[in-house]
């Protein structure tokens, strides 16, 4: 035998709307193979008894009442109920019942009916009833009437009773699930009249009482098979359950990023919301990454973006060199430097084409490239990185021609320091001098510096530098000083 | 771990509080009287008080009871912009009788929630009594 669950033993607390009642009850019904359409009455809760198929409503008579256990009782034989509008079309060809109730014992009244179906003002009714006075209940129909069978339910207990009527045949099941049938006569249609009377038979008049307490019926305008009626009876609650609709929701926790960023930018309200949002799922980002290669591309757009913000120098040079120390820091071995070096080249490029910074951004970025460009050495292009930030920092806080001049004789002074082969000196030296003059607006600053920068590349050309020499003659307080006119011309000429 | 379906409650409502005798035998159409019933949002843009709820999960407190067994009803009135609120509708009775002069909290049942925003009564059918309907949404949510 089918069980599903024992929740379904018991009755579930009420519940609503209506409709959602309706709507549960037919789902119900479809999982256990009972066509929907075919319920025609189904009252589950009897403090307040509405058939939820038509909406009528129970009528109390004599000792019938409600009770706190959301049930009807009659007692003493005195009382009843009836639904007075329920069509009799629906029950009066195929039809089954199922009652969950208790028989109270005093019952043994000759023909007490416990339930009465389709019935009409002479002869028929179908009921479950009391057999002649025995105590014992069974099913009478028809003109062959108060002639039920000998198998009885437990009284004073609740229970769960079936009886079904087709062509004349009514079949009885008890809380046991035993089977009998009994032959009846055939119903004239045309004289059934509506309504479903409970605790008493009705044939335009009542009489046979009983006493009982009624919880839930329902009736199908059909014969339902064994197994379905069995079915009920283990779980007689089962079609009154609530059948929940369909809803989940994630919680943001378990999405990707990705979803929690579109979901904040579509609620942005704001430029700066935006802005928020995006660093923060930078921050996401690079917290999550899983190689260097992950965390240089990061920095790469990171810096795109607060590079186009930037609206002074200052915000520029600040923003390179953080940059840039990030991604060494970060840096774990040669392939690492390289390709950071390699984006800042790139970067280096974007910004020599700028048309909006200054003489002097253009001038660093520009020896920044070349020295890079050149380097031939691990060791080299960190030093000169080093050096280059150096003077980055140095040329943000001077404010006159002759400061920037010192500084980057200073600096050539550092990198040829660091410099492994001649080659190396001497693309650096020209490189610089170029720069120098770029920049230079007086003959004579030009001249000044030609001097120097060629009497030091001599020296070096001819492999007689050594430290001390170098470092003596760069650290000279004023190259203007030692050098005249004389030896200037000849040095051009 | 594997994600779990669990049944989540938000925090409880009350949906109608219990200043106001509930008149026997008077649904709100007619000339009821009792709280002026709060809305119970259902939408889920901020901080509705329901949100996204499947049902509501009901109590009724009774605080004042005069004397007589009385049964209690729910009713309902929705609406989908907050503003036109349908009749008055039954929606189920409460499954437990109120005997007389007991002022018990009972089980409420259950209201499946269908619309944006609905509104929960509370009809005393035979005597009168003073009640609060509390409401603690239900939902089921994946973790």
């Amino acid at each position: 035998m089918t069980f599903l669950r024992q929740k379904y033993k018991i009755k579930p607390q009420a519940w609503g709307p209506v409709s959602e009642v309706q709507a549960s009850l037919f789902k119900n019904a479809e999982r256990i193979g009972i066509d929907p359409e075919s319920i025609g009455f189904f009252c589950p809760w009897f403090l307040n008894p509405i058939d939820y198929i038509s909406g009528d409503k129970a009528v109390l008579y004599g000792s019938a009442a409600y009770q706190s256990d959301d049930s009807i009782k009659t007692t003493g034989n005195t009382g009843y109920f009836e639904f007075p509008n329920i069509k009799k079309e629906y029950f009066w060809e195929y039809f089954t019942f199922t009652l969950v109730c208790s028989i109270a014992d005093i019952n043994q009244i000759a023909g007490a009916a416990v339930g009465n179906i389709c019935t009409y003002n002479s002869g028929f009714s179908c009921n479950f009833e009391e057999y002649n006075n025995t105590g014992k209940y069974g099913i009478s129909a028809g003109s062959v009437a108060d002639q039920p069978t000998t198998l009885s339910p437990t009284l004073n207990r609740i229970q769960s009773i079936t009886w079904r009527y087709k062509d004349g045949d009514i079949f009885y099941i008890n809380e046991n699930q035993n089977q009998v049938s009994h032959s009846a006569a055939s119903i004239n249609n045309s004289n059934v009249i509506n309504g479903l009377t409970f605790c008493a038979k009705n044939r335009g008049t009542i009489y046979d009482k009983a006493n009982a307490s009624i919880y839930f019926i329902t009736g199908f305008k059909k014969v339902l098979s064994d197994n379905q009626v069995n079915f009920l009876h283990d779980n007689p609650y089962q079609l009154l359950h609530r059948i929940p609709p369909v809803v989940y929701f994630i919680p943001i926790t378990a999405a990707p990023g990705a979803i929690s960023l579109l979901a904040n930018l579509t609620n942005a309200t704001a430029t700066s919301d935006v802005t928020q949002t995006i660093d923060r799922s930078i921050n996401a980002a690079l917290a999550n990454s899983t190689n260097t290669l992950d965390v240089s591309q990061t920095i790469t757009r990171d810096l795109t973006g607060m590079l186009s913000n930037a609206t002074a120098t200052t915000d520029i040079n600040k923003t390179i060199i953080r940059d840039l120390t990030a991604t060494l820091t970060n840096a774990t071995n040669t392939t690492d430097i390289a390709v950071a070096i390699s984006g800042m080249i790139s970067l280096v490029v974007n910004l020599t084409n700028a048309t909006s910074t200054t003489d002097i951004t253009q001038t660093i970025t520009r020896d920044i490239s070349a020295n890079l460009t050149n380097a031939t050495a691990t060791t080299d292009i960190n030093v000169i990185l080093g050096n280059v930030i150096s003077l980055i920092c140095s040329l943000t806080n001077q404010t006159s021609t002759t400061d920037l001049n010192v500084l980057k004789i200073r600096d050539l002074s550092a990198t040829l320091q660091n410099a492994t082969s001649t080659t190396d000196i001497q693309k650096t030296i020209t490189r610089l001098l170029s720069a120098n003059l770029t920049n230079q607006s007086a003959t004579t600053d030009i001249k000044v510096l030609l001097g120097a920068l060629l009497i030091l590349a001599s020296d070096l050309l001819s492999l007689k530098i050594n430290q001390d020499s170098l470092t003596a003659q760069m650290s000279q307080d004023s190259l203007t000083a030692k050098i005249d006119q004389d030896d200037l011309n000849v040095t051009i000429n | 771990m594997a994600n779990e379906v669990l049944l989540k409650s938000r925090a409880r409502i009350t949906a109608q509080g219990n200043g106001t005798a509930l008149t026997a035998a008077v649904d709100p159409n007619g000339s009821y009287t009792g709280d002026t019933p709060l809305v119970l949002n259902n939408k889920y843009t901020g901080t509705e008080n329901c949100k996204g709820a499947e049902a509501l999960q009901l109590e009724l407190d009774v605080t004042t009871h005069a004397g007589g067994d009385t049964s209690a009803e729910i009713w309902y009135s929705i609406s989908e912009d907050g503003t036109n609120y349908t009749k008055w509708r039954y929606s189920h009775t409460v499954g437990e009788t109120i005997l007389s002069t007991a002022t018990p909290r009972v089980d409420a049942g259950i209201f499946s929630l269908s619309a944006q925003y609905t509104k929960l009564a509370v009809v005393a059918r035979d005597v009168a009594f003073n009640a609060n309907l509390y409401a603690t949404p239900k939902l089921r949510e994946i973790q």
